[in-house]
């Protein structure tokens, strides 16, 4: 098999391998806050606390990232790729302000939004970071390699 | 005399008997000699030539190289004597499938030396003189039969041994192949080295300086 | 363009070329440091919070109101807010019994804090004159004297940085902040008995009333109790009984004995857990390398007909071992600590144990102890089918693939 028709099937593995994995964690960031790692629940006779909301915009950015995931994983051209993991990076960074910084959770250390939703969203966040700054690199030094070559 | 050989016997067990696949050889070689071992299948050929390369033990006898008991020497010793003196080339499949063409011949280089600098530059000389120069990049699995056995000589000799044993070089080549293989090792006699080939071809007498025949575990 | 090979070069490749079974192998690594590193990072936070809490307690016995023993479990253990009460003078009866060296009361009052998620907080007034359980863990971080309306806090009380907490409208300093001790203790407030009452003053004014019919100044939530040498406690438990009815004597040593039994328990569940997955990731990697050493005899009889010797062959397998277990070794312990270090409150508070993960050093050293065995296991086990192979006569090797 030559070196140009392994580097393709690579090149396609990797791309299903990272529209699996953005659909999986958007779908965690959309629902997770909701159920497996829920905020606090609502008191109907009081203000809705910080968590709550952390929840609701979750579900906004979450689907954003697992649409994004979809897209990488249905469209054909593999030149979107480094374009959907830059916008990933992107949502991974504020998927990381929103529950620290810019709405956060209850302040109480054992308050469930604190001891579960926080750490599960910042995990989720880095690893999202991760996986498209690893796809980034790896795309530049691809290209890097192919200009070389062809010189 | 480079090879000397006295009383050597290899005995296999098969089932309840003992079976001499090698009975009783007396042989001997000096720098230059091209020996061909013909011979059927099941003859002992290969059995002798493993152990003239110090691959297997012999039931009783010895194998003198340069004046050296071979199977007198520690596992280390014999190993480093081989990288240094004798160049083996198996029957079949006789490279490492995961590395080039390159890796593969310059490897007996690498083992006892430290630096990179002590290696002897000369693979893609031997690759060249060879006629797969171009080939240096490539994997075993990319080549033909004769590509990969060209490139399995010049990793027997990257090293300069004083023998070269091949195990039916010539099998599976056709007729251009087979003569490429062996005018290198006619050249590679001529330069001092002994060469001992064994092949059940009969058709290839011409290019030995001594022809033998192997039956039964005899050397005829 | 020159490219240099080597033995160590080979192994690298080796690993490449067969990426489908080197990630096996690389997964069954990961498993067994996930389950070694994580059950150990477990078992150490256990015991460091059954630690924290056995030097906390302070106390050898306590005294509660009878029937309230589960509640007073509650508050010490589990931070469960509680409040009951009975007469002052069985201090002072307690302090004539035979035995006894040192007492001193304590007065229990519950809220919810204002300041956050309407988490009830337990307030514990104690005497600065008699108190000897609470005092010495102020100090560590406060070095005046506890005024009136200052309070000490445990690690996990919210406060803001003016250094003000609001009880019932009414304001009080923080003084000090209390080390982490895994246990009820860190959500606790402690105050002198002066400060506690005007408290319940606060709250009575607020319209929270507790028991109505509690004569304030007389009444005490429990009595701790220091024996004196030379007395073993239950005999000043015996005498307590003899002297003093209506009351439920707690031994010290019996709660953190409960907690240690149940932590044992514990221990032994986790201890099999950690067995069974090394027994089970154990006989993969025998599998795994037994198929995969014998699948490249011919291999390595190539390797000795050009010059290896036994040594090389076998450091050859031995190397690409080392890098299987390193690489399952970090991440194993990565994905553990993606569970255990960031859910740390969760675990603490699902398990129901005191639980306090050990300091940086500690688990330092386990990383490294988790990583030299996962660096050190694959390759025993390669060794064994590598050594035997290089053992065999060289020919017989590079034809049985044949």
């Amino acid at each position: 098999m030559s070196s140009t028709v392994i580097g393709k099937n690579k090149t396609k593995i990797r791309k299903y391998f990272l529209g699996a994995a953005f659909l999986l964690i958007g779908l965690l960031i959309a629902i997770g806050p909701q159920t497996i790692f829920a905020v606090c629940p609502k008191d109907p006779d009081s203000m809705a606390m910080a968590c709550y909301y952390t929840a609701r915009i979750s579900v906004g950015i979450g689907t954003v990232i697992a649409a994004l995931g979809l897209i990488q994983l249905v469209i054909r051209n593999n030149g979107f790729g480094s374009g959907i993991s830059t916008a990933e990076l992107l949502l991974g960074i504020l998927i990381l302000l929103v529950p620290t910084i810019l709405v956060g959770v209850c302040k109480g250390e054992h308050m469930h939004c604190h001891s579960v939703t926080l750490p599960a969203l910042i995990i989720l966040g880095v690893l999202l970071i991760v996986l498209s700054v690893t796809d980034i690199v790896i795309g530049f030094v691809g290209r890097n390699k192919r200009n070389t070559h062809e010189k | 005399m480079l090879i000397e050989v006295n009383h050597l016997t290899r005995e296999y067990r098969r089932g309840k008997n003992n079976v001499q696949a090698v009975d009783n050889i007396h042989f001997t070689a000096d720098k230059g000699d091209f020996v061909i071992i013909k011979g059927e299948s099941g003859s002992g050929k290969s059995t002798f030539l493993s152990m003239l390369a110090g691959l297997l033990h012999p039931t009783s006898g010895s194998v003198f190289i340069i004046g050296k008991n071979i199977y007198e020497l520690s596992d280390k010793e014999l190993s480093c004597f081989r990288n240094s003196h004798i160049g083996y080339i198996p029957q079949g499949h006789e490279l490492l499938s995961e590395l080039t063409v390159y890796e593969n011949v310059v490897l007996p280089q690498r083992l006892y030396r430290k630096t990179y600098s002590d290696i002897n530059d000369n693979a893609d000389k031997l690759l060249k003189k060879l006629k797969i120069g171009e080939l240096r990049n490539s994997y075993p699995c990319e080549l033909s039969g004769g590509e990969r056995k060209r490139a399995a000589i010049a990793r027997a000799i990257v090293n300069y041994p004083d023998v070269i044993l091949a195990d039916e070089p010539t099998n599976d080549l056709d007729g251009n192949n087979t003569a490429i293989v062996l005018e290198a090792f006619s050249e590679i006699a001529k330069s001092g080295t002994v060469v001992i080939m064994i092949t059940h071809d009969d058709h290839i007498s011409s290019y030995g300086s001594r022809i033998m025949t192997m039956e039964n575990g005899k050397l005829v | 363009m020159k490219n240099d090979i080597s033995l160590t070069k080979l192994s690298f490749i080796n690993i490449k070329k067969h990426s489908f079974r080197s990630l096996g192998l690389i997964t069954m690594t990961a498993i067994l440091s996930l389950f070694l590193f994580g059950g150990s990072v477990l078992l150490l936070s256990l015991d460091k919070g059954l630690e924290s809490m056995s030097t906390r307690l302070g106390a050898d016995i306590m005294v509660v109101p009878i029937g309230y023993d589960k509640e007073a479990e509650g508050v010490l253990l589990r931070g469960e807010p509680s409040y009951f009460y009975f007469d002052k003078s069985v201090e002072t009866k307690l302090a004539k019994v035979d035995g006894v060296d040192k007492v001193t009361s304590q007065f229990f009052l519950t809220s919810s804090n204002q300041d956050c998620c309407s988490v009830p907080v337990q307030f514990i007034g104690f005497d600065p004159n008699t108190d000897f359980v609470v005092q010495p863990w102020i100090r560590e971080n406060y070095s005046g004297r506890i005024t009136e309306n200052s309070i000490i806090i445990g690690n996990d009380i919210l406060y803001d940085e003016s250094g003000i907490m609001k009880f019932f409208d009414k304001e009080y300093e923080v003084a000090a902040v209390l080390d982490e001790t895994g246990t009820g203790f860190d959500t606790d407030v402690y105050a002198d008995i002066v400060t506690v009452k005007s408290l319940f003053e606060a709250a009575k004014e607020k319209g929270f009333g507790f028991t109505d019919d509690i004569d304030f100044e007389n009444s005490i939530s429990s009595v701790l109790i220091k024996i004196s040498d030379g007395y073993d406690i239950d005999t000043v438990v015996h005498n307590i009984r003899m002297n003093i009815d209506g009351v439920q004597i707690i031994k010290g040593q019996t709660m953190t004995a409960e907690i240690a039994d149940n932590l044992n328990g514990f221990r032994i569940f986790l201890l099999v857990l950690l067995l069974l997955t090394g027994i089970f990731s154990i006989v993969v990697l025998i599998l795994t390398f037994s198929l995969s050493v014998n699948e490249r005899r011919r291999e390595f009889g190539i390797l000795r007909s050009i010059g290896s010797t036994r040594g090389m062959v076998v450091s050859v397998v031995i190397k690409e071992a080392v890098i299987i277990g390193i690489s399952g070794g970090i991440i194993g312990i990565v994905f553990s600590s993606l569970i255990l270090f960031p859910f740390n409150t969760y675990i603490g508070d699902s398990v129901k144990l005191p639980y306090l993960l050990p300091n940086s050093w500690v688990i330092i050293v386990v990383i490294i102890l988790t990583l030299i065995l996962s660096a050190v296991i694959p390759p025993i086990i390669a060794s064994c089918f590598a050594v035997k192979i290089s053992r065999s006569e060289i020919y017989l090797t590079m034809r049985d693939n044949d």
